[in-house]
């Protein structure tokens, strides 16, 4: 295929970039003893974006043929001209960059994909058996285990040349706990790139699944979280979420562009100085974080970019376009989902630096607040105003954790939580990675670090 | 009609029983796009795209499995790999493919052929006089995104049980996105929008969705501290979609009774919503994105209460929960060329009440208008929680814009305290058409 790339690229004029995808996708679902879903995807083809007239144009072909992309190469550039006399700022050429060159490929890609089907849904089967037969109480569980292997070839006009292919399995097990009438419901999931040796080195799918089922157990009678400002101590799973939805994207220089919060703040506070944020293409501290990529979809070499140092603005996040704009290097950050899709900017593993204080230290300076564990979603807007439910809250008073609670749901205005953080923990975790980004397309990503106290508003479904 | 899918399907049906499938069902699409991206106060990109994609789901014995590939000379290998995927696959007893017939095809009503002809040319003017239009109303809306699309949609379907459909469509759809800037102060995102089969309808409401979208990004500028209280909300047609009617639709999926994950399982026949509020599913003629006259199995689409006067009808069947049940299907199994049928609905609405949506704002003393819901509805428990996006303090008719403020209740114990609903509806990008509806007993956090 990179030859066919390459000499496609050598024939064309102007700036071409040819992107080669295939994504294979193998899942497995049961429920209540049920297989509900054994599925196999595959998709390929070639997303073809060129610069014509200081504007792109992109087109996309799931037949990979010599003649097919050729086509769809005049198709992107008929597209791009259409479309260039309304643009007023003329894209006119994209900055230099490390060009991805040679092969790249991530652990654990031939392991997983030799190994049989059955053993994969045997898992599923296995992890639903044990969530349901941890307690009397389980109403049902589910668990879901799904791999994505992919393969690129990405080629460009300026030097990119290289393939790559990697593997992302995750898992997931829910449980549905009914005691006394009340219902309530637990996840616990995983998600990396790499092997199974990565994915369950912490925990095996079994013991997820007990896990889950405990805490939904655990929560089917816990009262309801009250409403107010409150200080807490975000596990890493909170902080992922944080990271990405109420920082990372409005870092994203696409949306700092259009205006987010972000913009024009480069160089000023914007959190206290126990905050050092980075995204980073590479799994930093171990292995296996969900995002990671050796390359990103315009052939850059994906490296690590410091957003925040010691709580002061330092970066944004770039595609090739992006830094053109504001004079900098391109961070790696242009990714696109399936071959169909344009590379936009996207985060990576998004994370805070670790600190020195103990998730017991911690615990003992709050008088009246919560440990907020279990991401259920989340959301940010321009504002950097973000949301996000928390499965599982427990109360800290005196300096001592205390009963569980639910329904409870997160609130602030990002950059003022980051101010408002006044410890961070040694503990280390990645733990997004078997969550997607939803930015106009799904992605990949993972995101986590230390537990960090700070102050947030809490919604609960009692009046504080 | 494009007979090329449709031999495609036969062609995957015929591979599969080779390969030896007991039965086999072939479901189709193709997809050709033409799109335009206005972001970053700019002319991003345009893009033009097409793309087939046919699904293969078999029978091996009574166990099952599911292939897709978007590569047609591939489909004999598809077929090998869903009989192999089958065959290691726990068997179910109800697992078998519906008894089919031919179904009418679409009767062109979904296919425009003005909008077949859109060109990335046609969609860039449009989108300039989109922007251009935009800052004519109020220059101080930062726009993040207008995207313009346009798709040509050809579906089939083919079983080795009789199943057999086609359709063709037209979709036009425009997406705007953004907030409004004065100074430091930046309000709250908001988007609106417009889609459909037909260009006229769709451009004439893309116009009206611009109205919509600047008047609700200027009024959500300024916000103030709002007011904790346990009192009435006001939910707009987007945020009725995403607290009440989408929670909904997943609860009365007959996979999710069987499951033991809907509360509303044993419950046909009672009333589990005030007698006000009635969903429908319209059929395929709510003319837009899935409108097609068969569902995902190639069964026929009728249209059906759900919950009538607020009792509890019926649930949504596909084949395989009908025969678990022991009922038909109802027609509602949902799913694409690249995913296995599932109950759902395709397009939805709620009926209207007697009063516009300014009456009730102005006759409901001390609320909380909810335009837009950012937060988690938990549909085996029903509870939810979240924040308000772009909201308003409405206090004896009038309106301030409120930051930081969250609600939380359940959604079945609201279903039951809806107290109005507005006699003006909204359809959302094509597919649902709500009203506005006001809730009492909800808790409100003031930040």
């Amino acid at each position: 295929m990179r030859e066919i790339l390459e000499r496609l690229v050598h024939n064309a004029d102007g700036f071409v970039e040819l992107r080669f995808h295939r994504q294979e996708t193998r899942a497995f679902e049961v429920e209540k003893g049920r297989v509900e879903n054994s599925i196999l995807s595959q998709r390929s083809g070639v997303g073809v974006r060129v610069l014509e007239q200081g504007t792109w144009g992109f087109a996309a072909t799931s037949d990979a043929s010599e003649k097919a992309i050729a086509r769809a190469v005049e198709q992107a550039r008929n597209a791009a001209r259409a479309s260039a006399t309304f643009r007023k700022a003329k894209l006119l050429g994209l900055p230099a960059a490390t060009m991805a060159r040679g092969r790249f490929s991530e652990p654990g890609y031939d392991d997983l994909y030799r190994q049989p089907l059955e053993a994969k849904i045997q898992l599923a089967e296995e992890a639903e058996r044990a969530a349901r037969a941890a307690s009397p109480l389980i109403e049902t569980a589910r668990s879901t285990y799904r791999e994505l292997f992919e393969e690129k070839t990405i080629v460009t006009s300026d030097g990119a040349s290289c393939d790559l292919r990697l593997v992302r399995p995750e898992f997931r097990v829910n449980a549905v706990a009914v005691k006394n009438g009340d219902r309530a419901t637990f996840s616990e999931m995983v998600g990396v790139t790499g092997g199974w040796d990565c994915a369950f080195r912490d925990a095996s799918s079994q013991e997820l699944a007990v896990r889950a089922s405990r805490k939904a157990v655990d929560l089917a009678q816990a009262p309801y979280a009250p409403g107010g400002r409150f200080k807490v101590i975000l596990a890493p799973s909170i902080v992922g979420l944080l990271v990405h939805e109420a920082i990372g994207h409005t870092v994203e220089a696409d949306f700092v562009m259009a205006g987010s919060i972000a913009q024009g703040k480069l160089g000023q506070r914007v959190g206290s100085e126990f905050v050092t944020l980075c995204d980073s293409g590479a799994s930093e501290y171990y292995a296996g974080a969900g995002g990671s990529i050796p390359v990103d979809d315009e052939g850059i070499l994906a490296g690590r970019t410091v957003i925040i140092r010691e709580g002061i603005l330092e970066s944004y996040l770039h595609s090739r376009e992006s830094a053109a704009h504001f004079g900098v290097a391109p961070t790696g950050n242009a990714r696109a989902w399936a071959y169909a899709d344009e590379p936009l900017i996207r985060m990576r593993n998004t994370y805070i630096e670790p600190g020195d204080t103990s998730l017991e230290e911690m615990i003992a300076g709050i008088d009246d607040g919560f440990l907020l564990d279990g991401p259920l979603n989340g959301q940010a807007d321009a504002t950097g105003e973000f949301m996000f439910a928390v499965a599982r809250a427990q109360r800290i008073k005196a300096g001592k954790l205390a009963e569980v609670v639910r329904g409870a749901t997160v609130s602030g205005i990002a950059f003022d939580v980051l101010r408002s953080v006044d410890a961070v923990s040694r503990e280390f975790k990645w733990d997004m990675g078997a969550g997607y980004c939803g930015k106009g397309q799904r992605m990949k990503v993972d995101a986590g670090g230390p537990y960090l106290r700070c102050e947030v508003l809490l919604g609960g479904q009692q009046l504080g | 009609m494009n007979t090329e899918i449709m031999d495609l399907c036969t062609q995957a049906v015929a591979a599969a029983r080779k390969a030896g499938a007991d039965g086999a069902e072939a479901f189709a699409t193709r997809r050709r796009t033409r799109e335009v991206v206005y972001e970053k106060n700019d002319l991003n990109l345009a893009r033009a795209d097409e793309e087939l994609a046919i699904g293969i789901r078999v029978l091996a014995g009574k166990s099952m499995a599911f292939v897709s590939t978007n590569e047609p000379a591939a489909l004999a290998e598809a077929a090998r790999q869903a009989v192999a995927i089958a065959r290691i696959s726990p068997p179910d007893d109800h697992n078998a493919l519906p008894e089919g017939a031919a179904v009418d095809p679409t009767d062109g009503e979904l296919y425009d052929p003005a909008v077949a002809q859109i060109e990335p040319e046609d969609l860039t003017r449009l989108t300039a006089a989109v922007v251009d239009g935009i800052a004519r109303r109020d220059a101080r809306v930062a726009i993040d995104q207008v995207r313009l699309s346009v798709e040509e949609v050809f579906e089939a379907i083919a079983s080795s049980s009789g199943a057999r459909g086609q359709s063709e469509a037209t979709y036009l759809s425009g997406f705007v996105m953004g907030m409004v800037k004065e100074g430091e102060e930046v309000g709250s995102f908001t988007y609106d929008g417009a889609a459909g089969n037909v260009r006229s309808a769709v451009t004439d409401e893309l116009w009206r969705g611009v109205d919509r979208f600047v008047e609700k990004a200027v009024g959500a500028l300024r916000p103030r501290k709002g007011r904790s209280f346990q009192g009435t909300v006001l939910l707009t047609p987007d945020a009725v979609g995403e607290i009440l009617v989408g929670p909904l639709l997943e609860a009365l999926g007959a996979d999710a009774v069987r499951k033991g994950r809907s509360p509303l399982a044993g419950r046909l026949g009672d009333l589990v919503a005030a007698p006000a509020f009635t969903l429908r599913d319209p059929g395929h003629r709510l003319g837009c994105f899935g409108g097609r006259t068969f569902d995902r199995e190639g069964l026929p689409i009728r249209p059906l209460d759900l919950i009538g006067q607020g009792a509890l009808h019926t649930f949504l069947y596909d084949s395989y929960e009908a025969r678990v049940a022991g009922r038909s299907s109802t027609g509602h199994a949902q799913g694409g060329a690249t995913s296995p049928p599932r109950p759902g609905a395709g397009m939805i609405e709620v009926l209207p009440g007697s009063e516009p949506a300014a009456v009730l704002e102005r006759d409901l003393g001390l609320a909380l208008l909810v335009p837009r819901f950012s937060g988690r509805v938990e549909m085996a428990t029903g509870d939810f929680s979240g924040v308000v996006k772009g909201g308003f303090l409405l206090e004896n008719g009038e309106r301030m814009p409120v930051a930081e403020t969250m609600i939380a209740g359940n959604l079945y114990e609201a279903l039951k305290h809806i107290v109005a609903l507005s006699s003006d509806r909204l359809q959302l990008f094509g597919s649902t058409r709500f009203p506005t509806i006001a809730i009492e007993g909800i808790v409100v956090t003031a930040g």
